[in-house]
C-alpha cells in the first residue's frame, strides 16, 4: 500500500525528475555502476587498455557526480524532499570520483 | 682508430635510442592528456544533455486523455457536500487525502466503493473526505514565505478547490472518483485548471458555476481551513483515516473494516 508523505522517497520518485525520456534516473545510476565495474575488470584483465579504461571510468563518474549534484540540488530546493537512497548514491559516486581522480592524476604524472 | 670509431657509433646508437624513448614518452603523455581532455568534455556534454532533456521533458510530457471515473458511487445514498451516508449514523469515518497522492488514489478506487457498499449504504457509518493538499507544497511554501495561505496554489490545492465546487453542486463523490481515476504523476499538469475543467464536464457539473468558482477561488478558504485543521491534529501523510479523533493508516481493506468494527462495538 502506498502512503504519501513529504520527505519520502515516494515524493522524489513521483516527481518529474525521476525519469528522463521514460528512463528512470535510478536505471541510469545502475548502468553507471555496471559500466564502472566492467571498465575496472577490463583494466585489470587487459593491462594495455589501462590508459583509456581509466580515462573512460573517470569520464563516467565525473558525469555521474555532476548529475548527482544537480539532482541533490533539485531535491533540496525544487522538490523539497530528500530521499536517503539518492543521497547514498550521490556520496558513493563522489567517492568513486575521488578514487578515479587519484588514478588519473597518477596516470598524468607518469613519465 | 677503429675502436674509437666503433665506440662513437655505439654512443650514437644509444643516444638515438634514448631520443626515441623520450620522444615516445612525450607522445604517450600527450595521448593521455588528450584522453583526459576528452573525458572531461564528454562528461560535461552528457550531464548538460541529461539536465536539458529533463527540463524540456517537463513541457513535452504528454498527458493521457481524461478518463471516465473507474468506479461509480450509488447516487441514492444520502449525501451532504463531502459527507456520504445517513446523517444519524453512529460513527463518522473521515479520510484525509491529497488528490495527487497515489496512495489516496489506490484507496479511492479499491476501498471506497466497497466501504460505501458495506458500511455507508447500510447506515452503519457516514463517511467524509477532507482535503489535506500538501504534495504540491503550495501551502508549505506560502507558510515559509509568510504569505497568506489563500494566495497559495498548486495542483493539489486546485483539485481540492474544484472538488469543493463539485460538493456544492451535489456531485462530490462522482468528481472525487473521477479525479482519482485521472491521476498522472505529481505536479506535472494532470490537474491543471484545463484538465480539472474537462473532468468536471465529464462528471456533468454546471460549467458556468464551476468556471466562476475556480476563477474567483470561491472555495479556497474552505480548503485552507481543512489543511490547517489537518496540520493541527497532526496529519503528515495521506491517506490518513480518523474515527472519533483517532488517526490511523491502513494496509488493506480488512484493516479498515477492523477499525470500523471496533468503533461500532465500542
Amino acid at each position: 500500500m502506498l502512503i504519501c508523505g513529504v520527505g519520502d522517497c515516494a515524493t522524489v520518485q513521483q516527481s518529474s525528475y525521476a525519469e528522463i525520456a521514460g528512463i528512470p534516473v535510478a536505471a541510469l545510476g545502475l548502468a553507471m555502476y555496471l559500466a564502472v565495474l566492467a571498465l575496472g575488470a577490463l583494466r585489470w584483465l587487459v593491462p594495455t587498455t589501462r590508459d583509456i579504461a581509466t580515462m573512460a571510468t573517470f569520464s563516467i563518474v565525473l558525469a555521474g557526480t555532476l548529475y548527482a549534484a544537480y539532482l541533490t540540488y533539485v531535491e533540496i530546493w525544487v522538490i523539497e524532499a530528500i530521499c536517503q537512497w539518492c543521497v547514498t548514491s550521490a556520496i558513493l559516486t563522489l567517492g568513486l570520483l575521488i578514487t578515479e581522480g587519484f588514478a588519473v592524476r597518477n596516470l598524468l604524472r607518469e613519465p | 682508430m677503429s675502436t674509437r670509431a666503433n665506440r662513437a657509433r655505439a654512443e650514437a646508437r644509444v643516444s638515438r635510442r634514448a631520443r626515441n624513448r623520450i620522444e615516445q614518452q612525450r607522445k604517450a603523455r600527450q595521448r593521455r592528456l588528450i584522453y583526459f581532455g576528452s573525458a572531461v568534455a564528454v562528461a560535461l556534454i552528457v550531464v548538460a544533455t541529461l539536465i536539458l532533456a529533463n527540463l524540456l521533458g517537463d513541457d513535452t510530457d504528454d498527458l493521457p486523455r481524461i478518463r471516465e471515473a473507474a468506479v461509480t458511487i450509488d447516487p441514492s445514498i444520502p449525501r451532504e457536500g463531502r459527507v456520504i451516508g445517513d446523517p444519524n449514523a453512529p460513527i463518522t469515518l473521515i479520510e484525509w487525502g491529497d488528490y495527487q497522492c497515489p496512495g489516496c488514489g489506490y484507496v479511492a478506487l479499491n476501498f471506497t466503493p466497497q466501504l460505501i457498499q458495506d458500511y455507508v449504504a447500510t447506515g452503519k457509518i457516514k463517511f467524509e473526505y477532507r482535503d489535506f493538499p500538501f504534495l504540491d507544497l503550495g501551502f508549505a511554501n506560502a507558510k515559509r514565505n509568510g504569505r497568506d495561505l489563500t494566495t497559495a496554489s498548486g495542483e493539489s490545492i486546485r483539485a481540492a478547490e474544484a472538488a469543493a465546487e463539485a460538493a456544492a453542486q451535489g456531485k462530490f463523490w462522482e468528481f472525487h472518483e473521477a479525479l482519482f481515476s485521472n491521476q498522472h504523476g505529481e505536479n506535472k499538469g494532470a490537474f491543471s485548471d484545463g484538465r480539472l475543467r474537462e473532468i468536471a464536464s465529464k462528471v456533468g457539473l454546471d460549467m458556468a458555476a464551476f468556471d466562476e468558482a475556480l476563477e474567483s477561488r470561491k472555495h479556497i478558504a474552505e480548503v485552507v481551513a481543512m489543511y490547517d485543521e489537518g496540520e493541527r491534529i497532526g496529519i503528515s501523510s495521506t491517506p490518513t483515516y480518523e474515527i472519533n479523533g483517532q488517526l490511523f493508516q491502513v494496509q488493506s481493506y480488512e484493516d479498515l473494516v477492523q477499525r470500523i468494527e471496533a468503533a461500532l462495538a465500542g
